[in-house]
């Protein structure tokens, strides 16, 4: 169990990494340079049927990806997005109590993955990272929606090719 | 699928995001005096009174950020970083617009219109 754990958080991994790297494709068509967060319903996804664990474990290594491609500063938002919104998301998908659907989590997960960006932004620049503060929630929006469709369409898929995924 | 919570959740959020865009959206005064600040230094310029354009070149880690100012504004026209955000902010005029490119530490605004005093 533990080895096929630890696989199928590698392979969720490789494909967080490259979900990322085709998203820096599509800033060129987005309004202040938005990306659709597509690698959020994997670590989502993981922290629904792998645990808090395996969501953490791929964060680090799309971030280690985004350092090599992209850069510190890039690298140090990815991170900083990616472990909150993986935190959050985790917390929200093991809770029985909650009243959020997929989408509501999706939501929240870029909405914090979004805050937390802005946090490390303020740190460097200043007050003026505050003006993108407007598009940031409503881009949480679209893109939290987005996900947490993907994110049921995945899981149902999923769980109907092999029952022991949860 | 969706639930009552995420409905509220979605329209609580765009309520916010709609009335922080007015909020920031400080009016249409057009400004005099654009600030650009960068890793090391800050410069002003009075840019209605420009009669052509000018291009302030900043080097920056990897490679140069390239700012235009002419009378109508300014905006950034080049820059090394890989998000080009503060490419397509475009141009900006108006009493404390900003345009900023958070990996080169670089950032234009319009003096006036602070946002501290937006949030009063």
């Amino acid at each position: 169990m533990k080895i096929r754990k630890i696989t199928y958080s590698a392979l969720l991994g490789a494909l967080a990494a490259g979900l990322s790297a085709i998203e820096v494709l599509f800033v060129p068509f987005m309004p202040f340079g938005a990306k659709p967060g597509l690698s959020n319903v994997v670590t989502m996804y993981a922290a629904k049927s792998l645990g808090i664990g395996s969501a953490l474990a791929i964060t680090l290594i799309k971030s280690l990806f985004v350092l090599v491609m992209r850069g510190t500063v890039a690298a140090l938002m990815s991170l900083a997005g990616g472990t909150v919104s993986a935190l959050a998301t985790a917390f929200l998908l093991k809770n029985g109590k909650t009243k959020m659907g997929y989408i509501g989590i999706g939501i929240i997960g870029a909405l914090l993955h979004n805050f937390s960006q802005l946090g490390l932004s303020f740190a460097i620049i200043g007050a003026a990272s505050l003006y993108y503060l407007p598009s940031i929630i409503f881009f949480a929006v679209v893109n939290g929606t987005l996900t947490g469709l993907i994110l049921f369409a995945t899981i149902g898929f999923l769980r109907k090719k092999d029952g022991r995924i949860q | 699928m969706i639930k009552r919570a995420d409905i509220i959740l979605i329209i609580v959020l765009l309520a916010a995001a709609a009335a922080l865009f007015f909020a920031f959206d400080s009016s249409s005064d057009a400004g005099e005096q654009v600030i650009i600040t960068g890793p090391q230094n800050e410069v002003k310029i009075d840019f209605r009174s420009l009669t052509e354009e000018k291009r302030i070149e900043i080097e920056v880690e990897n490679g140069k950020v390239i700012i235009v100012v002419d009378s109508q504004g300014a905006q950034f026209v080049q820059s090394p970083c890989s998000g080009q955000q503060c490419v397509n902010m475009g141009k900006i005029s108006k009493k404390g617009q900003y345009a900023v490119c958070v990996p080169c530490r670089v950032q234009i605004r319009i003096s006036g219109g602070e946002l501290d005093g937006v949030t009063e």
